[in-house]
């Protein structure tokens, strides 16, 4: 799959940095790596890490409650909400053939989407 | 040839039936003989349902006369969310069809309700869901034909890109209350029920699993109307299926502005195979041009959510027009569906027993982001 999430991070951050979509608010981020994917040694748990990382960043500090499921090695799924009622659904995992995923984060003045390789059905 | 069946319409603008009503009269089998409701309605209820049975050409009624008319077996019933348990038993004591409106009711008591007096009935149940559009069918065959391999998650939004924004007061943190049994308000709706039984409908239709535990969280993001309401205009749910496959669920209104097209409805299944996403307007072409530019609709006072079709013709709101799907979705297909189910006498995919199902995982999750944290469904 060709996915760079560093990249992904940088070009929506630049989105929200140019307030293009007011504050962001909430997160739905799934990515799901084919086993034998070049990116599959991007961990589940880096990728999923990365992307709370990324969210800290956006939504304003650490999420002050998380529920979860999954482990952290093949499929993590988890729910975060923020102190100041910003949220984040993030599902992050790996297995069979084909890859994708997606991306949507809502702002309270718009929204930015990103489709991952993997096309829709 | 005389129709197989008399349908009677129960609601008015500003209500599902507006759609609802439309499919049914459109097909062959039917003919829709009254618009009815209960009597002694609020005026401006009443004055919209007469508005509607006008625009349609039919007698309004008060609901048993309506009931009574010779030969009527369908309702299609759209009553005020908090009014459900009483009309719809009532309509299943008449021995009838009904094709429900979405949410079933506003608690778990009044759904139990429903359920018991469809039962006693007999009769086929429906509630409108998105299982009939062609996405949700071509994920039903994935799955159900291996493509997708065994489940192993379910991603699911239905995030409705209609609505003024009109911002939230800076800082505003909501503080979930639960459920206080309102769902009926002018200018807004609570959207982890209204726009949540969109997704929480489909992944259990799709998994053909009940959900063991929700986790919950509502917010206001977008709308003044609603944090004035002290209601959610988003919400999200991580929910643990019968034999412990996660899935999550996003639901809300997020602004005209916030999407090409309606908004974002999709369904994300990873399954042993892989990741398989299925979504409105996909696979499709995008057009950009002059004649496709969106223009901001002008505000309607008592729709400033753009919930309804009769209020968006009163402003003359264009449709948003730059994707053009492969497979559209037609409109009255589930319509035609529990219209099948009854004459074929299969069993509807979305029945009333799914659908209380869908106001318990629901209302577990505003107790769960009442509580912060977890239920777990008896």
């Amino acid at each position: 799959m060709n996915m760079n999430w560093t990249e992904i991070e940088a070009a929506v951050t630049r989105a929200v940095d140019a307030r293009k979509i007011g504050t962001p608010r909430a997160l739905r981020l799934t990515v799901h790596i084919a086993s034998e994917d070049p990116a599959a040694n991007q961990t589940v748990s880096a990728l999923s890490d990365a992307a709370m990382s990324a969210c800290e960043k956006w939504f304003g500090g650490a999420p002050g409650s998380e529920s979860s499921a999954g482990d952290r090695e093949n499929r993590r799924v988890l729910m975060a909400m923020w102190p100041n009622g910003a949220a984040a659904a993030v599902s992050v995992s790996r297995g069979g053939s084909r890859a994708g995923g997606d991306l949507s984060l809502l702002g309270t003045r718009g929204s930015i989407y990103h489709r991952l390789d993997g096309a829709a059905e | 040839m005389s129709a197989l069946h008399k349908v009677v319409g129960i609601g008015g603008n500003r209500t599902h039936l507006e759609g609802y009503i439309r499919s049914f009269a459109a097909d062959p089998r039917c003919e829709v003989v009254a618009i009815a409701d209960e009597p002694d309605l609020p005026e401006y209820r009443e004055d919209l349902n007469r508005a509607l049975a006008a625009e349609l050409d039919l007698p309004y009624l008060p609901l048993d006369e309506a009931l009574a008319i010779d030969g009527v077996d369908i309702t299609c019933a759209c009553p005020d969310i908090e009014r459900r348990a009483r009309v719809l038993a009532r309509c299943f004591d008449a021995g009838v069809h009904v094709y429900m409106d979405k949410p079933l009711a506003g608690s778990v008591e009044d759904a139990l309700h429903i359920e018991a007096a469809a039962l006693r009935a007999g009769t086929v149940t429906q509630m409108f869901s998105q299982a009939h559009t062609t996405w949700a069918q071509t994920a039903r065959k994935a799955i159900d034909n291996g493509k997708t391999g065994r489940i192993q998650a379910i991603h699911c939004d239905m995030l409705m890109a209609k609505g003024h924004l009109s911002g939230v007061p800076e800082g505003l943190v909501r503080r979930e209350r639960g459920s206080d049994g309102r769902f009926t308000f002018v200018e807004a709706k609570r959207e982890l029920f209204d726009m949540g039984v969109y997704p929480v409908s489909l992944v259990t239709w799709l998994s053909g699993q009940r959900v063991r535990e929700v986790a919950a969280h509502t917010a206001n993001y977008f709308f003044a109307e609603h944090a004035n309401l002290d209601i959610e205009d988003f919400g999200a749910m991580l929910l643990t299926l019968e034999d412990g496959t996660p899935a999550t669920v996003m639901a809300g209104r997020t602004g005209v502005h916030s999407h090409p097209m309606t908004g974002q409805q999709q369904v994300s299944v990873i399954g042993e195979n892989g990741y398989f996403r299925f979504a409105d307007d996909e696979p499709r072409i995008e057009v950009y041009s002059q004649e496709t530019s969106f223009v901001d609709p002008a505000r309607h006072e008592f729709d400033p959510m753009l919930m309804w079709a009769s209020t968006r013709r009163e402003t003359g709101q264009m449709a948003k027009e730059s994707w053009e799907s492969l497979t559209p979705s037609d409109p009255a297909a589930d319509v035609r569906a529990f219209l099948d189910c009854i004459d074929s006498e299969k069993r509807p995919e979305v029945s009333v027993s799914d659908a209380v199902h869908h106001v318990e995982v629901i209302m577990a999750g505003y107790k769960s982001a009442r509580t912060g944290r977890p239920v777990t469904l008896g």
